[in-house]
């Protein structure tokens, strides 16, 4: 018998209909999720899963407020993310699902650590890239239509 | 899956509160930039320190500081742009 309990947390796209010139426009967003990350306190930041991103992204602010731990390596494209220095290590967040009041277990986010304050979502950022699925065995399930796109990640 | 992690339980009108703000465009052009705690319908604090506002929405709420969420808040806009490019290397630096 399989009493593997699985959670799926809804995937949040924010989209956004920017105009073109005459009727033309275009529907843009991305898969936020909402997390958990406790400490003295439980700041909440933006964080989004990019399947284009092979290795995870946390921002220079929460290099600085996020327990993390270095992992030392040698290979240049894991210290360096669209050119900006970075170093290789790891922390953990947890999601949270408002409608069904879950929260998941610590999950480990083995990313790149900017180090260099960025404008980009007030410098405030978490970007799950796929070694985040694979390191948590989630799937990671999208589906478009014209209007809308809907999903969710699942963790068991 | 589970949620038994030993932590504090989440104040999960706080975490309510910070998806309002985060969802509504003229809050969030108000608080861009700020760290908020709300709870559907209110903003409790806000400002730049986000320990400092946890501690404030905790005398507030009457509860204990552990349990509050607090959103960092950014412009409708943040969430379509694409990523940035540090422009402070040469151009032969790989992107990653």
């Amino acid at each position: 018998m399989n009493t593997t309990k699985t959670t799926r947390f809804t995937l949040d796209f924010r989209l956004r209909n920017l105009r073109g010139s005459g009727a033309q426009s275009v529907s843009v967003g991305r898969p936020f999720v909402e997390i958990d990350s406790q400490f003295t306190f439980r700041p909440q930041v933006d964080c989004f899963v990019d399947t284009g991103a092979a290795v995870s992204v946390v921002s220079w602010s929460l290099r600085r407020e996020f327990a993390w731990k270095q992992i030392r390596t040698s290979h240049p494209e894991l210290s360096l993310w669209n050119g900006v220095p970075s170093d290789f290590g790891e922390t953990s967040i947890r999601l949270i699902d408002r409608v069904r009041l879950a929260t998941s277990l610590p999950l480990r986010v083995v990313a790149k650590f900017v180090r260099t304050p960025l404008a980009f979502h007030n410098d405030r950022f978490i970007i799950l890239g796929l070694n985040f699925l694979m390191d948590n065995a989630a799937k990671l399930e999208i589906a478009g239509q014209p209007w809308n796109l809907a999903g969710y990640l699942e963790l068991s | 899956m589970s949620t038994e992690t030993g932590q504090p339980e989440l104040n999960w009108d706080t975490a309510n509160g910070a998806y309002w703000v985060t969802h509504d465009d003229d809050l969030s052009r108000q608080y861009a930039g700020k760290w908020v705690v709300a709870v559907p319908g209110r903003v409790i604090s806000a400002g730049d320190d986000p320990e400092a506002v946890a501690a404030e929405a905790a005398r507030i709420l009457q509860c204990d500081m552990s349990t509050i969420l607090v959103r960092s808040v950014v412009h409708p806009d943040e969430y379509y742009k694409d990523y940035p490019f540090y422009a402070g290397l040469p151009a032969s630096q790989p992107a990653g």
